[in-house]
């Protein structure tokens, strides 16, 4: 215990307090005893505290408050509701009654969350359609910016997308735009962007067939009220084309 | 009314420290005289389901205090203070404060900071320790060092300020 320390513990000392199970302080009462000077200063410090007590020991209550307490409890029925309830102890249950709901609010709302992730995340054809329009609409960025479609296919060769895909010929018409490496559940996305006629961009997704569990019979066409898709397997992969563009002409382009 | 209990012997015990702890946090007589009044009213109605029969006291400090807590708190907010943060901003103060008298003394401690008052009270009105006003108050220990300390050295400071009144 340093000097400095000592003080601090000395502050919180009282005459009558033990010092026998409190090491600190027998430490810090040692320290005052051979150093005069905080030796003086607890002295002083000691006399204000005694003389604290003295003086708030020193209020009295009014003559007839004993009397005017009773007085108010010889009727109280136990069994009776409290008029005046412990503020405390209803603050305690209503926080808890509070923090009970909140829990099972929170439980509920963990659970659908979980519920819909598990959804969402299931390997399905629907859901990677859901992501993959989502990502056109959302967060589309290509990787590469290029009219050269072997330039594209090159970088998804070199980043593990499928690259090898064949164009119907409708798209073959249409010029490159660029393209990018996306992944949906673990799985490499090729994604190759064309430009349309009207200034739109129509987007389209390569996976592996195999990374789609639950593929349905016929792919059909999509519609959202922004975007449109259209798409089908070849070759074992599945194609998913997007654009903002009527379902009509969207199916086009498709084989 | 609780079983098993001398009400009137219970009231005799502790009225008056109960008093003066409630005269100290509103140095109002009438305020006072209510909180005490209302502490042993709601023993008297719910008391009866204290299982330690020795926590009578605490329990009726405790009481007390959440009573003058809830007329309060639509008031004012009370900080809470951690010791170690505390330590660093105590300033050390020397006067002689003997001839401080009980007027003097609740002016000061009413400057003190609200959420100091009620641990330095219970530190000087009933020689409680640290552990037993941390279960009064429902604070952590070393939330009650820390507004002891600091309260002290408050009350202190405003004692110094403000010279004692003489008996003429």
């Amino acid at each position: 215990v340093t000097r400095a320390q000592a003080e601090e513990i000395l502050l919180l000392h009282r005459r009558d307090s033990g010092a026998a199970d409190n090491p600190e302080l027998a430490e810090a009462l040692r320290l005052a005893a051979a150093d005069p000077e905080l030796g003086q200063s607890l002295e002083k410090h000691l006399e204000f505290q005694a003389s604290m007590v003295k003086q708030l020991r020193a209020i009295e209550p009014p003559s007839d408050l004993k009397a005017r307490i009773l007085a108010s409890v010889t009727s109280v029925d136990p069994a009776a509701p409290t008029p005046a309830p412990m503020e405390g102890g209803w603050r305690f249950k209503r926080r808890h009654l509070l923090a009970v709901a909140a829990s099972i609010i929170l439980l509920i709302v963990a659970g659908d969350f979980w519920l819909a992730r598990n959804r969402e995340d299931a390997p399905t054809f629907d859901n990677f359609r859901s992501r993959m329009s989502s990502f056109a609409v959302r967060t589309y960025q290509m990787d590469v910016v290029t009219n050269n479609q072997a330039a594209v296919r090159q970088y998804l060769a070199s980043h593990g997308a499928p690259a090898d895909f064949k164009l119907t010929p409708a798209l073959e018409k249409l010029p490159v735009k660029g393209g990018g490496r996306l992944s949906w559940q673990n799985q490499p996305v090729a994604m190759m962007c064309f430009a349309l006629t009207n200034n739109q961009t129509a987007f389209m997704f390569v996976v592996d067939q195999n990374a789609i569990q639950q593929q349905p019979a016929k792919m059909e066409m999509a519609s959202t009220r922004s975007f449109s898709s259209v798409a089908w397997k070849k070759d074992g992969k599945i194609y998913l084309l997007a654009a903002d563009e009527r379902p009509e002409a969207l199916a086009n382009l498709a084989p | 009314m609780a079983p098993d209990v001398d009400f009137e012997k219970l009231v005799e015990l502790h009225y008056k420290s109960l008093y003066r702890f409630a005269f100290s946090l509103t140095r109002s007589e009438s305020e006072a005289s209510d909180l005490t009044q209302q502490s042993f009213y709601i023993f008297a109605k719910s008391g009866g389901q204290l299982r330690d029969k020795t926590k009578v006291k605490s329990w009726l400090f405790t009481t007390l205090h959440r009573e003058y807590l809830a007329r309060r708190r639509r008031i004012v907010r009370f900080p809470e203070t951690d010791f170690a943060e505390a330590q660093a901003e105590l300033p050390v103060v020397e006067a002689n404060f003997s001839t401080a008298d009980a007027p003097a003394v609740l002016n000061a401690l009413a400057k003190v900071d609200a959420s100091f008052q009620a641990a330095v009270s219970l530190f000087y009105i009933e020689d409680y320790s640290y552990p037993e006003i941390a279960e009064i108050l429902d604070i952590p220990l070393g939330t009650v060092k820390s507004r002891i300390a600091r309260g002290v050295e408050q009350l202190k400071r405003l004692l110094v300020e403000t010279p004692a009144r003489r008996p003429a």
